[in-house]
């Protein structure tokens, strides 16, 4: 992994020349719309389009074929009637090196014969070929875009998805879950670049530290499987499969032209590769926010939980959660209590783990009482994930919006994770009962604790779903062997 | 090819079966090393009489038909048999079965029981995307209501196996559940271990490969039916 690294992968997430095939002088077509997007994104690089028919399309240097174009051309976006894109790969050989295709009507119609004669063309071409049937590739750090208004922050977490459609949710939901990407790629029908390569340049690209999945299926299992088992103890893989039932599975052929493989050989897949696999797009995204922000954090064994925050209800119902996945939520311990007794605790807070301090308690000396709580236990008892919960609403109070009690609730939670002798990771959930004021206050600590790395959930499930992905990816051995 | 893979799953081909008659599937397991119950495939009354003669009774005489999958539902099985009379009796019942008239019989498979333990299934497959692929859950008739079954991806190693046991919901019965001995999680370890060893050695020709059920006891794992498909023949 010396900068000197050299991938057959290198020109798609930082191409330096550009061509967008299919582009209209009407500016109407899809590739004349990835060319604004190019444009607005602020890609620096040289752009040019490819009219087959030569047509001039406004401001940009126009060409009728790929090897007219006078420098080599690193990343072709091609988005002409299926029948047309053996013709123009046939036709760029010598100046490409990777073409998307992201025109329909191949093997996912149903027939293969031209997706056939589609990867001929390229393999005698020499040009590496993404999709057929898929919609782009997001690159932040060249500012590559299939989207409007892509993120422009390049982050850690490299996705791959057989689907166009998932890969804009997962960039424009995840992007307010807090995630930052290395990249997107959405693989489509998969004819030559498949999951399994785009996985490989991940692992081995610096900029990335954690990977993401949407598959249906993958066509060399093995290969796959065997890249999945190098990530192993390196970089953690969330898996987001579709296709696990039957009528999900048909939908998948249409769709991708997937392979049918029992969903049981799935989770043993990911049993055996430390992957966490799940079945929804929320799911997948907390579990890659938890990854990309605290990763680093999890210690293995990630085993003793400390639940801090307000509710009693609620706090029953998070130690149920964590103790069904298998998780401790260990009784405060005499020594950490011995210490708590000094400070001027109020009636109704239980300081055993689950700590449930009612509001009176979190406001008193505007949260600074809970801060010597959280600080005490975590220092004593050393936990290895501290979770803090806000029922907001209970908390706001109506005469004094502006009260920075919750803020300071929050950055007490960052700062005992930042100072704390041993690691300890921060989880934050933030309660809301779904009023617009609450909502508001919600998104804006959010991305205040998400900018000190500290993962937010809506509610304790999907706080112990992530804290279970941490576990998957901490407790495979880094060399895959056995202890 | 190890020699007797090949000859029997050879001849099978040759007979255009796509399954192969239980005595030869077990013969290819018995080649690995898995433990199957003494017996004989038999194709007339002297050649039962003889093949009795080597074994201890009590014995179970199954039909061995390639058109017959569920043998036991259709009266293809007889388990628990005593003494010679039994056996002739048995043999009787068998080839006068109404259900079982008219369907091509290779014979019949005389064997010792195996002593009634824990039922599990031990079986590999040929997955399209990821090739083989072992499979291991609690096993017996009811298989498929019970869906306790994990999958790993072929080759697996003994740890492998053992956290594909702890997931099983059979497993605190495995290990010795109100009072009941423990069974030895060895022996189906080493028994996972070697279906899954011949299926990558297989997998060329073999699409499935199933022990059902494996029967394991405190010391013992037994096989005590298999079977075991073939892939199409491919052009």
């Amino acid at each position: 992994m010396t900068p000197t690294r050299t991938d057959d992968l290198d020109p798609l997430f930082a191409p330096k020349v550009i061509a967008a095939v299919g582009a209209s002088s009407n500016g109407r077509g899809m590739a004349n719309r990835f060319l604004d997007q190019l444009r607005a994104f602020g890609f620096s690089g040289s752009v040019y389009a490819i009219n087959l028919s030569g047509q001039r399309v406004p401001g940009v240097e126009t060409f009728t074929s790929i090897v007219k174009v006078p420098e080599q051309v690193d990343y072709a976006y091609i988005a002409v009637p299926a029948a047309a894109v053996p013709g123009v790969l046939a036709s760029a050989a010598g100046n490409l090196r990777i073409a998307q295709v992201v025109s329909s009507g191949f093997s996912e119609s149903g027939d293969s014969t031209l997706q056939g004669d589609l990867v001929a063309a390229a393999r005698s071409a020499g040009i590496r070929l993404l999709g057929p049937n898929c919609l782009g590739t997001y690159s932040p750090r060249s500012r590559l875009t299939f989207i409007d208004r892509a993120p422009e922050t390049v982050g850690t977490v490299g996705i791959v998805s057989q689907s166009g459609g998932l890969a804009v949710d997962i960039i424009r939901r995840g992007k307010n879950r807090g995630l930052r990407f290395s990249g997107v790629v959405t693989v489509g029908n998969s004819a030559d670049i498949g999951p399994a390569d785009v996985v490989r340049y991940y692992l081995n690209d610096p900029q990335t530290q954690v990977i993401g999945l949407y598959l249906e299926g993958v066509r060399d299992g093995r290969t796959f499987f065997d890249q999945l088992m190098a990530c192993r103890g390196t970089k953690p893989v969330v898996l987001l499969k579709g296709g696990t039932t039957a009528l999900g599975q048909n939908a998948a052929v249409s769709h991708t032209a997937s392979l049918m493989t029992d969903a049981r050989v799935w989770a043993g897949l990911a049993r055996q590769t430390g992957a966490t696999l799940v079945g929804a797009l929320d799911d997948f995204l907390d579990a890659l926010v938890s990854l990309q922000m605290v990763g680093h954090r999890a210690t293995a064994p990630l085993e003793r939980i400390l639940i801090f925050g307000n509710g009693g209800g609620t706090s029953v119902l998070a130690t149920d959660a964590f103790a069904a996945n298998d998780f401790l939520v260990p009784p405060t311990s005499p020594e950490a209590l011995a210490r708590l007794a000094d400070l001027n605790i109020g009636p109704g807070t239980s300081l055993a783990n689950p700590i449930d301090a009612p509001a009176s308690t979190l406001r008193a000396d505007e949260g600074s009482v809970a801060r010597q709580i959280l600080k005490t236990v975590v220092e004593v008892d050393r936990p290895d994930a501290v979770v803090m919960h806000i029922n907001l609403s209970v908390l706001v109070v109506a005469d004094a919006p502006e009260t920075p009690v919750i803020s300071n609730l929050v950055d007490a939670l960052i700062d005992v994770a930042a100072t704390a002798t041993t690691s300890v990771v921060p989880m934050l959930v933030l309660r809301s009962d779904g009023e617009a004021d609450i909502e508001n206050l919600k998104r804006e600590l959010t991305r205040h604790a998400n900018a000190h790395s500290v993962p937010v959930y809506d509610e304790f499930p999907a706080a112990v779903r992530s804290m279970v992905a941490l576990r998957n990816h901490r407790s495979a051995p880094p060399d895959g062997s056995v202890v | 090819m190890v020699t007797v893979h090949g000859e029997l799953i050879r001849s099978a081909r040759a007979a255009r079966r796509v399954t192969l008659p239980e005595s030869a599937a077990k013969a290819i397991v018995a080649s690995q090393g898995i433990a199957v119950p003494n017996g004989k495939l038999v194709t007339n009354l002297d050649g039962l009489r003889k093949a009795a003669a080597t074994l201890t009774y009590p014995l179970v005489l199954k039909v061995v038909a390639s058109e017959v999958v569920h043998k036991s539902d259709f009266g293809g099985v007889v388990a628990g048999i005593a003494d010679q009379s039994a056996l002739l009796a048995a043999w009787r019942r068998i080839t006068g079965e109404p259900r079982l008239h008219g369907i091509k019989m290779d014979g019949m498979l005389v064997e010792e029981c195996v002593p009634s333990g824990l039922e599990l299934v031990v079986g590999a497959r040929f997955d399209p995307s990821f090739g083989p692929t072992l499979m291991v859950g609690s096993g017996g008739i009811f298989l498929e209501l019970l869906e306790d079954i994990v999958f790993r991806i072929c080759p697996i190693t003994d740890h492998d196996v053992h956290e594909m046991l702890a997931e099983l919901r059979c497993y605190p019965r495995l290990r010795g559940a109100r009072g009941t001995a423990p069974v030895s999680l060895a022996a189906v370890v080493a028994t996972a271990r070697r279906v899954s060893d011949l299926m990558m050695l297989l997998y060329d020709e073999v699409a499935e490969l199933e022990i059902n059920p494996l029967i394991v006891g405190s010391d013992s794992a037994i096989a005590a039916d298999v079977r075991m498909v073939l892939k199409p023949v491919t052009r």
